[in-house]
Formats: structure tokens, sequence, C-alpha cells
């Protein structure tokens, strides 16, 4: 293992390079971030396990093509994304547009209805857990990836492939529709 | 969208920038899902199968890099062995020819004459039509060494020393003048490449010229530049040849250029 605050993309170089310990640092740095936004993305985890291992086999295959122009992170959960948008394309079709519109609209609920009780933590993390669950895919994605990587909007924008704004919409249906699901 | 909710949009815009505490807390409680063991594993063998394999890929176009090289180097090297092989075939033609040179050292002056600057010319020029043209592929270089050789050899033929004239007619045969000589070599070069006692010969019977009608003197002196059996055998001759006084007189030179010579019998008591 590599010192722990060498930088992500220095270490892919060095596996570029052929530095199997490069590897195995970054590895160990990315492994649950990685595995958690693909098993969040799918909610199934057959299907995590296995989109996990394809997108480590994508960087290995293109590790000598990698080049600085993003961070590692972006870059390999880039690779995840399409992953997962290759596997909803295959098994189901994705929320649309009005769909997700009619969901915000009922969510649009007083705040005097955001939860100000206290519920228990195991209460409050399933209902987190049900609410993304719930979620779109678009918008769980950008979530997660908010919450998981702390990527920025221009981050998931460019790791996407959509614009800022799109993003930051996606990011507003699903914080809108948590919250009305922690406040139930 | 936007919902026209002031709170909302607060809370939305600290979300956004890291600010909601509360929800990212919960989010840190829901379960650290990773992947197992197993699969850890697999990913870090199949990282090592890359790198090894991408280095046993390596090794090959390093190798393919170095066979020009080692093509190039093996070419050199044959055609230095060749050169190795040839080059003496070469230069051991010269090289036999130039001995030639201290032996012809005590050569007669006619045969020197022979090879007076005036007639060497004249073989180059008719053996050069008979060389075999050169080929395409020889260097300026090499294709002047034949000819090179060619000139040496018409040179050494003609400097190679006339056998020794054992008969008496050949002894007998008087030197030749300069001009005479020259005359006779210049129109024709096989007839100076001919052996000189020989064609001496011919040229004395087409003559007529008897040996008897030789000069007594020129026989002296000829007689004086031969090798004391030879010179006796010369004696003797003479004496056969009903020419007492010439070789009585030869005899007496003889004796005054070897005096310490143990003459043979029958000519020690020769007076």
């Amino acid at each position: 293992m590599l010192d722990a605050d060498y930088p992500d993309e220095k270490l892919m170089l060095a596996y570029a390079r052929g530095d199997l310990r490069a590897f195995d640092t970054l590895y160990a740095r990315s492994r649950g971030m990685l595995y958690r936004y693909i098993l969040r993305s799918v909610a199934d985890r057959a299907v995590a396990d296995e989109l996990f291992q394809e997108t480590w086999s994508r960087l290995i295959a293109a590790r000598e093509r990698y080049r600085v122009e993003a961070k590692f992170t972006t870059w390999l959960l880039q690779i995840a994304h399409n992953l997962v948008i290759d596997h909803f394309r295959r098994t189901r079709p994705q929320a649309g547009v009005e769909e997700t519109d009619a969901v915000m609209r009922e969510l649009d609920a007083p705040e005097s209805e955001w939860p100000e009780h206290a519920l228990s933590d195991f209460e409050e993390r399933r209902r987190l857990q049900l609410a993304l669950d719930a979620l779109p895919h678009a918008q769980r994605e950008a979530f997660v990836l908010r919450m998981e990587s702390g990527l920025g909007l221009a981050e998931i924008a460019q790791l996407t492939g959509t614009g800022q704004e799109t993003v930051k919409s996606r990011l507003r249906y699903a914080f809108a529709k948590i919250r009305e699901r922690l406040a139930e | 969208m936007n919902t026209g909710n002031p709170k909302f949009e607060r809370d939305f815009e600290s979300f956004l920038s890291g600010g909601d505490a509360r929800l990212e807390a919960l989010y840190r409680k829901l379960p650290a899902s990773e992947p197992d063991a197993s699969m850890d594993a697999a990913m870090q063998a199949m990282a090592r199968r890359a790198v090894a394999t991408t280095q046993l890929a390596a090794r090959v176009p390093s190798h393919r890099r170095w066979l020009p090289l080692f093509s190039a180097a093996a070419v050199v090297a044959l055609a230095v062995g060749f050169a190795f092989r040839l080059g003496p075939q070469l230069w051991q033609r010269p090289a036999a020819v130039a001995p030639a040179e201290p032996v012809s050292a005590p050569v007669q002056p006619a045969a020197k004459i022979v090879t007076s600057p005036q007639t060497a010319p004249a073989p180059t020029a008719l053996a050069e039509p008979a060389l075999e043209p050169p080929t395409p592929t020889l260097s300026p270089a090499a294709r002047a060494a034949p000819r090179a050789l060619q000139k040496m050899e018409n040179t050494a033929s003609q400097e190679l020393p006339r056998p020794f004239p054992h008969s008496a007619s050949a002894l007998r045969e008087p030197a030749p003048p300069p001009a005479a000589a020259e005359a006779k070599s210049a129109p024709s070069v096989p007839s100076a490449a001919a052996p000189t006692h020989a064609r001496q010969s011919a040229e004395m019977e087409s003559a007529g010229a008897p040996m008897q009608t030789l000069a007594a003197p020129a026989v002296q002196d000829r007689n004086a530049t031969l090798y004391p059996e030879h010179w006796l055998a010369n004696i003797r001759q003479m004496l056969r040849d009903n020419q007492r006084e010439a070789a009585l007189r030869s005899l007496d030179e003889f004796r005054k250029k070897y005096p310490d010579y143990v003459l043979p019998d029958d000519l020690r008591d020769l007076r």
C-alpha cells in the first residue's frame, strides 16, 4: 500500500505503468464508494456485483489510455454509470419527465409537514432507504453521487453526460421526495 | 423546477453546498454495502494478470526492435567473412608475381632491353582488350584490380629471367645491340614474352650463320659473364669445334678470373 495522501490520479498513472501496489491502494480507497453507488443504483446485489466487476475490468483494460483530465473518482464512476445505464436499458424503461413532475407536485408539502418528531434511527434509515429505492434512476443516481462521493454539480454533469441544470433539477426532485418520505 | 417554497429552497441550497448535516448523517447510517472478499481477490487478480500480460507482450516488440539491428550486424559479419575469404585470392596474385623482381636481377642485358620503358606499355595495351569486361557490381577499385593484375603479369612475364643458357649455341649468341632489341620486341608482344634463347636460336638458324663463324672476342666477353662450370663447358665446346686458339684465350681469361678454381683434368694441362 502507498501513502494515504497520494492522489488517486497518480496512483492510477502508476498502475498504468505496472505498479500493482498503486492498484491495491486505489482499489481499497474506491471499492466501497463504487459498490454502494452501483448497488443503490440498481438495488440488486447480484447485479451490483456484476456491474462492480465489470467496472474494474474496464478500468484495467483502459489503464494505459488514462489521462489526468478529471478526478479519478469521476472517471471511475463514469464507467460505472455507463454500465448502470446499459443495465437499465436492458431491463426496464426509466421514469419519464411527466411522471417525475407529477410526483414532485404531490411532494410540495407545507413546512408544517416536515417531521419534527423524533424517529428512531432505524425508522429514519428505513424511510431513507425506501425513498432512495422509490426514486427514478436518474434522480437516485444524482443523489447518490452527491452523497456518496461528494461530487458537485459540474462533476455529476460530466459523469452522467448531462447539463448542470439537468443535474440540479434531478437533485431537487430527489431531495424533495426524500424529505417527503422522511416526513411521513 | 421551483417549488416556490422559500424554506425548501434554502434547505436545497444547503444540501447542494454540503450543509445538510442531518441528511448526510442519516445517509451515512445506511448499510455500508461493500463487495465481499472474494470479489476483492478477483479484482486484484485481474489487475495482476493484466499487468503480467502487458509486460509479456512488451517483451516481444523489444525483441522485434532489435531484430533489424541483429540482421544488419549479421550481414556485415557475412560481408567481412567473404572479404577475408576472397581477399587473399585477389591479393595473392600480385604477391606471387612480385618475387620475380629479385630473380630478374642476374638476367642478361638482352632480357632487360625487352622490358625497357619503350616496350613495356605495348603488352599492356595489347592485353587490355583481351580482358573480360568488368562486372557492373564491382567498384571502380575492384574493376581496376584485374587490369593492374594483368599489367603486373605482363611485366613479370617480360622480366622473368631467361633460363640459363646451357647449350653452347645459346652461349655463343652475341648480345644484340639495344636498338636491334627494341626493334625486335616492339612489333609483337608474344615474341617479347617467348623464351629468349629459343628465339635467338631461331634467329641464328634463319640467318644461316654457322656457329664457327662467331667472333672469338665476343665469345670471350660473353664467357666472362658465365658461371665457371658453364664457362669451362664452353671452352670444351670450342675445342671440339677446332677453335683451339680461342679456347686457350678463354681458358687464360678463366684462370685470371678464377685463380683458385681447380680446373678439371682435361683442361688443367691445356696449353
